[in-house]
């Protein structure tokens, strides 16, 4: 039975199973007052709805195998070797910054390096630069390493951009998606002073899974799904009709073009024209970028009614995420 | 029976990573070597100092730049001082000097040995936990205390057995005062300083530095006030109103723990001294030449006559660098394993005259196997009388990897 820890609360909530429902694990909750829920697309996986504060921890101690949770968030929350890992780092969705915001009114502070200065100051007349954070070892850890060495840290969870008007904090660091939540409580950005990006990710307990056929096979079934999805949106799927002689006179034609040879080479079908002549479609994967030249090469090697679809999955000869489950194991 | 001990059986506690377990031949190589050194250093006249390991965490954050600080084991202990294992001894031992021997006169020589604690990114090969041997030579300036510092860890390297090793040598404080000429503030001086490493090897150009200059402040032109020299030096009222006028609306917004007179007083101390961006661009461009010159103490320092001749400037502060590499001949020291390092910057944000590192061939790729140099500011920022002092350490580990 695979623990999958999801944010019951917070802005990947949502998106995490609208991204599950996308990858065709779509979570099936019959009743929303209950804290687990199911996937029927791999059984025996029990989908756990907790606080997305919490997930990285839960994992760590393995109170769940596996969870989806803000890189920003593992990475503050996680413990250097523990047993807490990534398997998949860029899920595509939950993208933030976590970033340093002091107020309007400081007009002589413009970059970290006056933050750094203003450390400095501020030790002379005896005090501290104040910071409130939701994140405080990474936002310590950044601070130190730039410079700004007289801070102290005051972890905060609710809402930080009002710290420096209510005097508990001089600065904060928060995460910002748009930035408009600073600028309406008067507060700017500095250079330098963008501490880390991030996105949502995959974590698991490594140990647990490993220890575990049926947990291992059900974290497998998971991560190919995600990574085969994952990979299906940097493609498209091209097919063209093409006249010919014979499918290796049109494949000779196809694999002379850069653009359409596929990944491997194109799939070529007879198609039966009711004037009997020989005419065949073609289907290549095309990366999503090169889309245009694909369809113009067609145009140019005689290739008629080209359409393009979104490939639900993409899954190549071996999935990374499925190796690093199995990675180390003992 | 109860419970037998199997059925308590617990799970294994690991050692944390980074750390190693000494014992039989590995052990007795480190602590013969520390050992060997240290003898050295007693016959020099250096007397022993053994400082805590854990110490009030503004003792180490105090002159350290963010390299080392980032670094730091730091705890809230149970009676609620933040404090810190040290990573390196030297801020211990001055504080020792200021607390004990303050009003001595004459140099003040100490030798220590001892683990120190940095927590190195997780990786094969970073030691979090490793050993130290130094000395501080405290209360001496110039290029003779300078070669001492140098010709004991040359001697000291040997007595432990090491062979092959050569010493890299800059010097800061020259850089400095060659590029003193430019008119640019400290905080311009030390930028350009903090970069030698990266303009050395091409890792940034001048142009993104000036870019960067100008993005933190240090330039007039990237500043969104302008006012002039004559305005500025005004710190009465009017200037203070002026500025306020014109920043009326971000002015308006609360301002934390800090006055609007707090405010407008550094931003006034900014625009005094941020540096003309043509002043600061031709100290990168002598910079830029001076950190490519590395090689024999004399051949370098001839090369770095050229480059000085031709912007025109004044070559005296090189007289330094020459009667250090006399003195280190007349002392024995071969000049074939010297490297005189134009471009040399060490992490630690302390040194402000000579430094230098050791090298050697085998040693792994990021090992250090030590080095130091002249702090002369350090006895002041951690309380002291203005000091002159220099030291050095050799991280034991990594030398007695090199010992066959």
């Amino acid at each position: 039975m695979l623990r999958l820890a999801i944010p019951s609360d917070g802005a990947l909530s949502d998106p995490a199973q609208a991204f599950l429902k996308a990858c065709g694990l779509s979570v099936s909750r019959p009743n929303p007052r209950k804290y687990t829920a199911d996937i029927p697309s791999v059984p025996g996986v029990v989908v756990h709805f907790q606080r997305g504060s919490d997930i990285a921890m839960k994992v760590e101690e393995g109170s769940a195998d596996m969870g989806i949770v803000g890189h920003d968030t593992f990475v503050e929350k996680g413990r250097e070797g523990g047993d807490a890992e990534v398997v998949i780092d860029q899920l595509g969705f939950g993208h933030s910054e976590l970033v340093l915001g002091v107020p309007d009114s400081w007009v002589d502070v413009t970059s970290l390096s006056d933050l750094a200065d203003l450390s400095m100051e501020f030790r002379q007349q005896g005090r501290d630069l104040r910071i409130a954070t939701k994140y405080p070892r990474v936002v310590e850890r950044f601070l130190l390493s730039n410079g700004v060495n007289y801070i102290s840290l005051v972890p905060s969870s609710g809402t930080l951009e009002a710290a420096p008007v209510m005097g508990y904090a001089d600065i904060i660091a928060d995460i910002s998606s748009t930035g408009t939540t600073m600028s309406a409580n008067r507060l700017k950005t500095v250079h330098g002073g963008t501490i880390m990006k991030s996105e949502a990710c995959l974590i698991i307990n490594k140990p647990l899974i490993i220890a575990s056929e049926a947990k291992l096979s059900q974290a497998t079934a998971i991560v190919e799904r995600i990574e085969a999805h994952r990979q299906s949106l940097e493609y498209y799927s091209v097919t063209a009709n093409m006249r010919g002689e014979s499918p290796e006179d049109v494949a000779r034609f196809v694999l002379e073009q850069a653009y359409i040879s596929g990944l491997r080479g194109p799939t070529i079908s007879r198609v039966f024209t009711r004037d009997g002549a020989g005419m065949y479609a073609v289907t290549v994967i095309v990366e999503k970028n090169k889309l245009l030249q694909a369809v113009e090469q067609f145009r140019k090697i005689g290739g008629s009614s080209v359409t393009v679809s979104q490939p639900h999955y993409v899954f190549h000869s071996e999935c990374k995420a499925a190796r690093r489950l199995r990675a180390n194991r003992q | 029976m109860s419970l037998g001990s199997q059925d308590l059986q617990s799970s294994k506690v690991y050692r944390l990573a980074g750390m190693a377990d000494a014992t039989g031949k590995p052990l007795q190589k480190l602590t013969g070597a520390t050992e060997r050194f240290s003898a050295l250093l007693e016959q020099e006249g250096y007397a022993a100092i053994d400082t805590p390991v854990v110490e009030e965490t503004e003792l180490f954050v105090r002159k350290s730049g963010g390299e080392l600080t980032s670094r730091l084991y730091t705890l809230v202990d149970p009676g609620g001082h933040r404090v810190s294992l040290r990573p390196e001894f030297t801020p211990s031992v001055i504080r020792h000097y200021i607390q004990e021997r303050a009003g001595f006169n004459g140099p003040v020589r100490f030798r220590y040995s001892g683990p120190v604690f940095r927590y190195e990114q997780h990786g094969v090969g970073a030691y979090r936990q490793f050993t130290q041997a130094g000395a501080e030579l405290i209360g001496a300036a110039g290029a003779q205390a300078d070669a001492e510092a140098l010709s004991i860890a040359w001697e000291g390297l040997r007595s432990i057995g090491v062979t092959g090793f050569g010493i890299r040598i800059g010097n800061i404080g020259v850089l400095q005062e060659l590029i003193g000429g430019f008119g640019l503030s400290e905080a311009g001086r030390l930028f350009i300083i903090s970069n030698i490493q990266a303009i050395k090897t091409g890792q940034t150009t001048l142009s993104k530095l000036t870019e960067q200059a100008a993005r933190v402040g240090l330039l007039r032109a990237g500043l969104k006030i302008t006012v002039d020299d004559s305005a500025a030096y005004i710190d009465g009222d009017s200037t203070r109103d002026f500025i306020e006028g014109v920043l009326g609306e971000a002015m308006s917004s609360p301002t934390g723990r800090r006055t609007p007179e707090q405010i407008v007083d550094r931003l006034l101390r900014k625009v005094r001294e941020a540096s003309q961006p043509g002043n600061l661009e031709s100290a990168l461009a002598l910079i830029d030449q001076l950190a490519r010159i590395d090689g024999a103490p004399g051949a370098a320092i001839d090369r770095a006559g050229v480059v000085l001749k031709s912007h025109g400037i004044d070559a005296s502060p090189l007289d330094d660098l020459s009667a250090l590499a006399n003195d280190l001949r007349k002392r024995g020291i071969d000049d074939a394993c010297l490297t005189l390092d134009f471009g040399l910057a060490r992490g630690i944000s302390y040194y402000t005259g000579m430094i230098f590192e050791v090298e050697h061939p085998q040693a792994a790729a990021g090992a250090s196997l030590g080095g130091g140099g002249r702090y002369d500011g350090l006895v002041r920022a951690l309380g002291g009388e203005d000091v002159p002092a220099l030291g050095f350490a050799l991280t034991m580990d990594n030398v007695v990897d090199l010992l066959k």
